[in-house]
């Protein structure tokens, strides 16, 4: 009796314990591969990329992805996706969203609400991209949509995420985006892609204090941001009217000084690499000095910037916690409001090394 | 059920990493995060080391009481009657507390996985798994224990690992946290981490187990584990976002991105949570119902399982409609509760050998 009794309950736990329940066909749902949010007169307008299932054509099939874009204007995201279950017969699932734009006159607003609805989402991945566009989100998702020479889930992850080599915008995930929008040390930024006019190219960050977007960095004001963060992997810089061609890491120094009432920042920037213009062998340091002197003027144009819109993207922040010995100490201390009254010195150093270009 | 006979090391090891474990993918990280601030990490190893120091007091007055367990001493010590509130006590307690980290980890899965599949499925399923597991007594699952500690263990070091990626190290400052008075309160409820210990200490004696040499080291698995653990997720997330956050351990790896392929892990490591849950939910439940028998000196634990199991349900599947305000409330307690219940064996363990030096000079 016993044993039939240990019989059936392992049966009924088998059976149980499968995830039937929650079980759902891969057929049965779209799976969004961008989010695209816009401002509109009811709120805001909701886009989603959507794939469009078909039968394969069998020899000669095509790589290149089919989809279509859906949009809808609700009060807010969570209607938003409603209005979308009631616009598609399948269910929209947001498990495998590669990317989420938002237009730059919402991003100006304050992105807020709308991020705690899309991150609250049990289905959002913490890691996709985050982009701001000159132009609408519904018209750089078209534009996406329609320039896609291959898969364009896998186009989009290898655009956003691969090694920062000769890429002038930062990594940025959504998760990373959300954690330094709320974070006393600094503030957000998000990567900036140009209007679809000018062919929506990747072209720099836009930076934000605290939710609202305040200001843009160039390419290479990105790439100051990117070799101070650390993310920086390579690339060509013009320096004046030699192109130097940046082979590693920068070594970053930091000093920040928190006891007056101004803070006072630091950063020494350590950089190598060969030049391809007007190049002499003869006497190499000469031309050091003035690429050196040509990208300290980038970094000081970006640290200006910076300072001027209250937007510590640099993680100056995080260094002057050190000189505080608690939270609310530190709090108190109010480094974002601090920050733009900051005098900030920089000095950059660039030695010359044989790069593959040079041995070319 | 009655084979209550000597355990060996690696059966004492995961008893202790299988009972302390599961809890890092609870919010336990979050919360101890939000609590103490940047100072979690000190604070943590400090409770750490309070709690060997606690392990080591209890070694000695289970010495002074040869061939007793915690329950019992507590009688010896205190006299039968209060000896048995106490006890009574603490298995009210750990009843609560096993049902509490149980409604904790379904809830999880039926938010991240499973969220229209019914809590009792989940609940049902593992209080049955525990049963199965307890009819073998403490041997079986101290044996079921010692399988699995290694691979949890191996998952918790490599979330930490595949979480380095993101690690700050600039999210250690303001390094004093929010306080002496905070940190103070850090370190206590720190503690809770390894109230387990007692529920151990309730039914093996040192008679035919090294508890000294076992136990240690079990702790330091554990203590290595926790303190690392908690200094992932402060150099992950850093004081300010961990707060808000549910499922520790797993959430440091939901982030990281290494390429196409190697992304989204988070699901590997929801399946060693099941299985740590599983077998901490059979540790708490069966070191419960060994507690419960052994103050109402009852021999036939078997006959207890039933009611224990049907309990501790019935709270865990209250603990699911409670409000927001009680869960907050309870949470709290339970973070502090560790303290006391340490504290009071530390009374225990003065008052006896007080006890036992007047009955030496008298």
């Amino acid at each position: 009796m016993g044993r039939r009794l240990f019989c059936s309950m392992l049966i009924g736990l088998m059976i149980c314990m499968t995830g039937c329940n929650d079980s759902v066909e891969v057929s049965d749902e779209l799976y969004a591969i961008m989010i695209g949010l816009d401002k509109s007169e009811e709120g805001i307008k909701l886009s989603l990329i959507l794939p469009v299932y078909g039968g394969g054509s069998g020899e000669g099939q095509q790589q290149q992805s089919d989809s279509k874009i859906f949009t809808v204007e609700a009060d807010n995201v969570y209607e938003g996706l409603n209005q979308m279950h009631l616009q598609i017969a399948r269910g929209v699932s947001l498990l495998h969203v590669k990317a989420v734009v938002f237009s730059e006159e919402l991003a100006r607003e304050g992105l807020s609400p709308h991020i705690s609805a899309i991150r609250q989402h049990m289905e959002t991945r913490n890691v996709m991209g985050v982009l701001i566009t000159k132009s609408g989100a519904e018209e750089y998702l078209s534009y996406i949509q329609e320039n896609v020479t291959g898969v364009l889930s896998q186009e989009l992850e290898q655009l956003l995420f691969r090694p920062r080599k000769d890429l002038y915008f930062p990594v940025r995930t959504f998760e990373e985006f959300c954690r330094e929008m709320e974070s006393e040390y600094g503030q957000t930024y998000a990567v900036y892609c140009k209007s679809v006019e000018e062919e929506g190219e990747l072209y720099g960050t836009a930076l934000f204090q605290g939710d609202k977007m305040v200001e843009m960095l160039d390419k290479y004001q990105s790439v100051c941001t990117m070799m101070v963060r650390g993310e920086f992997d390579g690339g060509t810089m013009t320096a004046g009217d030699m192109v130097a061609d940046l082979n590693a890491r920068p070594k970053i120094r930091f000093k920040t000084d928190t006891k007056s009432e101004i803070p006072k920042i630091n950063l020494t920037v350590s950089l190598q690499g060969g030049f391809m213009e007007g190049e002499n062998p003869g006497n190499p340091t000469a031309r050091d000095d003035e690429i050196a002197k040509a990208i300290e003027g980038y970094f000081k144009e970006t640290a200006e910037k910076t300072r001027m819109c209250g937007s510590d993207i640099w993680d100056f922040g995080k260094h002057a916690a050190r000189h505080f010995k608690t939270i609310q100490d530190w709090e108190q201390y109010d480094w974002n409001n601090k920050f733009q009254q900051a005098e900030i010195n920089v000095k950059v150093k660039f030695k010359t090394v044989k790069t593959e270009v040079n041995k070319r | 059920m009655n084979n209550e006979s000597a355990l060996g090391g690696r059966e004492i090891k995961g008893l202790l990493c299988m009972a302390i474990l599961p809890k890092l993918f609870f919010s336990l990280l979050p919360d101890g995060v939000g609590a103490v601030g940047t100072a979690v990490w000190y604070t943590q190893l400090l409770s750490f080391g309070f709690s060997l120091l606690f392990l080591f007091a209890m070694l000695h007055l289970m010495s002074l009481y040869p061939g007793q367990t915690l329950p019992k001493i507590f009688q010896s010590v205190l006299g039968k009657g209060f000896g048995m509130v106490l006890g009574t006590l603490f298995y009210l307690y750990f009843v609560a507390y096993t049902a509490d980290h149980l409604g904790e980890a379904v809830q999880l899965i039926k938010i991240y996985n499973f969220p229209t599949t019914p809590f009792w499925v989940f609940t049902v399923g593992f209080l049955f798994v525990a049963w199965l597991i307890c009819r073998y007594g403490l041997k079986g699952v101290a044996k079921s224990a010692s399988l699995f500690f290694v691979p949890v263990l191996i998952a918790v070091f490599a979330a930490l690992a595949i979480g380095s990626k993101q690690y700050d190290w600039n999210l250690f400052f303001p390094a004093g946290g929010y306080g002496f008075i905070r940190s103070g309160m850090g370190v206590l409820g720190g503690l809770s981490v390894y109230v387990d210990l007692i529920l151990i200490l309730s039914v093996v004696t040192t008679e035919k187990t090294n508890l000294k040499t076992f136990g240690f080291r079990g702790m330091l698995l554990c203590g290595g584990a926790v303190v690392l653990s908690f200094l992932g997720y402060l150099l992950t997330f850093g004081y300010r976002s961990s707060q808000g956050k549910t499922v520790g351990l797993v959430e440091i790896v939901q982030n990281v991105y290494f390429n196409q392929l190697f992304q989204r892990m988070e699901a590997v490591f929801f399946l060693v949570m099941v299985i740590a849950v599983t077998m901490g939910t059979c540790i708490w439940f069966y070191l419960t119902v060994s507690l419960y028998s052994t103050i109402y000196e009852i021999k036939e634990k078997r006959e207890l399982l039933l009611p224990n199991l049907l309990m501790i349900f019935a709270l865990a599947t209250v603990s699911q409609v409670q409000t927001k305000e009680f869960s907050q409330t309870a949470a709290i307690l339970f973070r502090y509760s560790g303290g006391v219940l340490f504290l009071c064996c530390i009374l225990v363990w003065l008052l006896g050998m007080v006890r036992k030096k007047v009955k030496k000079h008298g």
